[in-house]
């Protein structure tokens, strides 16, 4: 693979197609360890859920080791039903991760095409009135109303979150749309005979789409936190599926007793997945840029 | 027959403000195949509106466009788009009108792959690679960004752009305006070869009397968006009957003695 270049540069895009660009991304020559360690645990923490054998079920309460101290056995203790805190722990990735990252995409498909496209006319001013009272409304709020009118199951929680965080993705690529307008290139690319189609992907959103990426990531890391705030509210995982909102929420009880175990490792995994959502956004900036200077 | 055909065309903007400004004012004309026509005029004249009317890059207000015999305002928006690749379209700035992140070989491909009618990828590179030839550059520049080009070889890029698809009409929109002195004189000559050996009608969008002295075979003179003098380059330029063509003349700079040909300029720098 082309990854040889001088120090610092990234691999050339010969062809510069969405697939190596793609490539450049993930593979460039510049991963520090901390964006090394933020892509692990991202990645990790759902698959070491799908594939890990648990010291104990993370389902199963064991009515004879209720709010257990951390301890050899109970690496993080258990909560107030008996239940590993470890165990639930990891299993908890395995649904909160996904489902940021799957109502990320959904926002992000929906929201992006949307604005790039309405960008004038009747159409587009009443969409950009109604992404303003989306977004002028809390988003919790709204999550919570939406996912109990739907049910409750984890499409929902999907649905709800993407309907919140996609009027960020439509006024960022209208505004990249309407700044580039009026740009050379664009009026060329409708003289050489381009669909409006071709115009807002090849030449518009080509342009724009690193800024688009960096603020998924970032709407990534910040679906985390409103998923954990649903469950803590109780909304969207039904217990004994575990989810880091609602373990902190079961540890909250707990913690006046001095058990603190049982909210403070959800937290920190919480914590410890948005930070890295965070660092892969910074990394994602700075490589877009790289990438796309390169020759 | 007029291979371009324009009849009683207008257009007007209408500023933020609210005020309203005609930028295209009844302009008739006519051009043969092959010709070269020349269109002067200060700043804000109309005339780059004027081409851009031309190729339907804005829509005209009224009046009738004829290219090629066809009436392009009574065509829908897609059989535009496949008409686009007879009637081109080269930009004054070379490097804005570049996407900065496609290579020059896409740039140069773009148009042959919307068009979708000219043969496999294979067949294209093939036709890139020569049109880039065509405009005097190598093949070292296929992977290369328009950022890493200067000014001279992205505008050779644009108009290799332009020519690819083998158009009949090519709108020159002040081609050669933000390029210097020798860099003008050099693409001026390969954009008269190419008209030669292509049988190119060019329309050259100009503010420089002397380009266009040069350059064209017949100029109009444009004022307030109106034609205000229309004739062969020599009866125009060397005998204005227009009032407005006359001032035009005289604030333009007298001939410098390097203006005067190419042949004189080379001369000059050699001895200094």
């Amino acid at each position: 693979m082309s990854v040889q270049g001088l120090p610092g540069t990234s691999p050339g895009l010969r062809a510069a197609g969405w697939a190596q660009r793609g490539r450049a991304l993930v593979l460039s020559r510049s991963n520090n360890a901390l964006t090394v360690a933020a892509a692990v645990v991202i990645i990790g923490l759902p698959l070491l859920a799908l594939v890990m054998p648990y010291p104990h079920s993370p389902l199963a309460p064991n009515p004879n080791a209720v709010a257990v101290a951390p301890n050899g056995t109970y690496w993080f203790g258990t909560d107030g039903n008996g239940m590993d805190i470890f165990s639930r722990t990891i299993e908890a990735a395995k649904l909160d991760l996904p489902i940021s990252l799957a109502a990320t995409a959904l926002a992000l498909v929906v929201g992006v095409p949307l604005g790039l496209f309405a960008t004038s006319g009747r159409v587009g001013d009443v969409l950009m009135r109604v992404v303003d009272a989306f977004a002028a409304l809390p988003t919790i709020v709204i999550a919570v109303v939406g996912i109990q009118l739907m049910g409750g199951s984890a499409l929902d929680v999907v649905f709800a979150i993407a309907v919140v965080a996609a009027p960020r993705f439509v006024r960022l690529s209208r505004a990249a749309a309407l700044s580039l307008r009026s740009a050379r290139y664009v009026e060329a690319a409708v003289a050489i005979g381009c669909s409006p189609l071709r115009v807002a992907f090849n030449h518009v959103f080509r342009n724009a789409y690193g800024v688009v990426l960096v603020q998924a990531t970032l709407t990534a890391a910040n679906a985390l936190g409103t998923i954990a705030a649903l469950n803590f509210l109780g909304v969207g995982a039904k217990p004994p599926q575990p989810s880091w909102g609602g373990m902190i929420s079961e540890g909250f009880s707990m913690l006046i007793r001095g058990e603190w175990w049982a909210s403070a490792y959800p937290t920190l995994a919480m914590l410890l997945a948005i930070g890295s959502l965070n660092i892969l956004a910074g990394a994602l900036e700075t490589r877009i840029e790289r990438v796309e200077r390169a020759r | 027959m007029a291979i371009i055909e324009v009849n009683d065309l207008r257009k007007t903007f209408q500023t933020p403000q609210g005020r309203k400004v005609l930028a295209v004012d009844g302009v008739s004309f006519s051009v043969e195949a092959g010709e070269c026509l020349g269109i002067i005029g200060e700043s804000g004249s109309g005339k780059s509106t004027l081409g851009r009317l031309l190729l339907r890059l804005h829509e005209a207000d009224s009046g009738s466009i004829l290219l090629d015999g066809q009436d392009i305002r009574a065509l829908v928006p897609r059989a535009l788009r496949k008409q686009r690749r007879h009637w081109q379209i080269v930009f004054q700035e070379p490097f804005a009108s570049l996407n900065p992140r496609l290579s020059i070989q896409q740039i140069v491909e773009e148009p042959l792959i919307v068009a979708g009618t000219y043969g496999s990828r294979t067949e294209r590179r093939e036709r890139v690679a020569r049109t880039l030839e065509e405009v005097g550059l190598s093949a070292e520049f296929l992977d290369r960004r328009p950022a890493n080009l200067s000014g001279g070889q992205q505008q050779r890029v644009g108009i290799a752009r332009s020519l690819v698809t083998d158009p009949s009409i090519v709108v020159l929109d002040e081609p050669t305006a933000s390029l210097d002195l020798t860099i003008r004189a050099s693409i001026l000559r390969m954009l008269g070869d190419l008209q030669r050996a292509r049988g190119l009608t060019y329309l050259f969008i100009s503010h420089d009397i002397e380009t266009v002295r040069n350059f064209c075979s017949r100029v109009a003179v444009m004022h307030h968006g109106r034609f205000v003098e229309v004739g062969t380059a020599r009866d125009v330029l060397e005998d204005p009957q227009q009032p407005y063509t006359q001032r035009l003349m005289a604030a333009a700079m007298p001939p410098l003695p390097f203006a005067a040909s190419v042949g004189t300029m080379s001369t000059q720098a050699g001895n200094s």
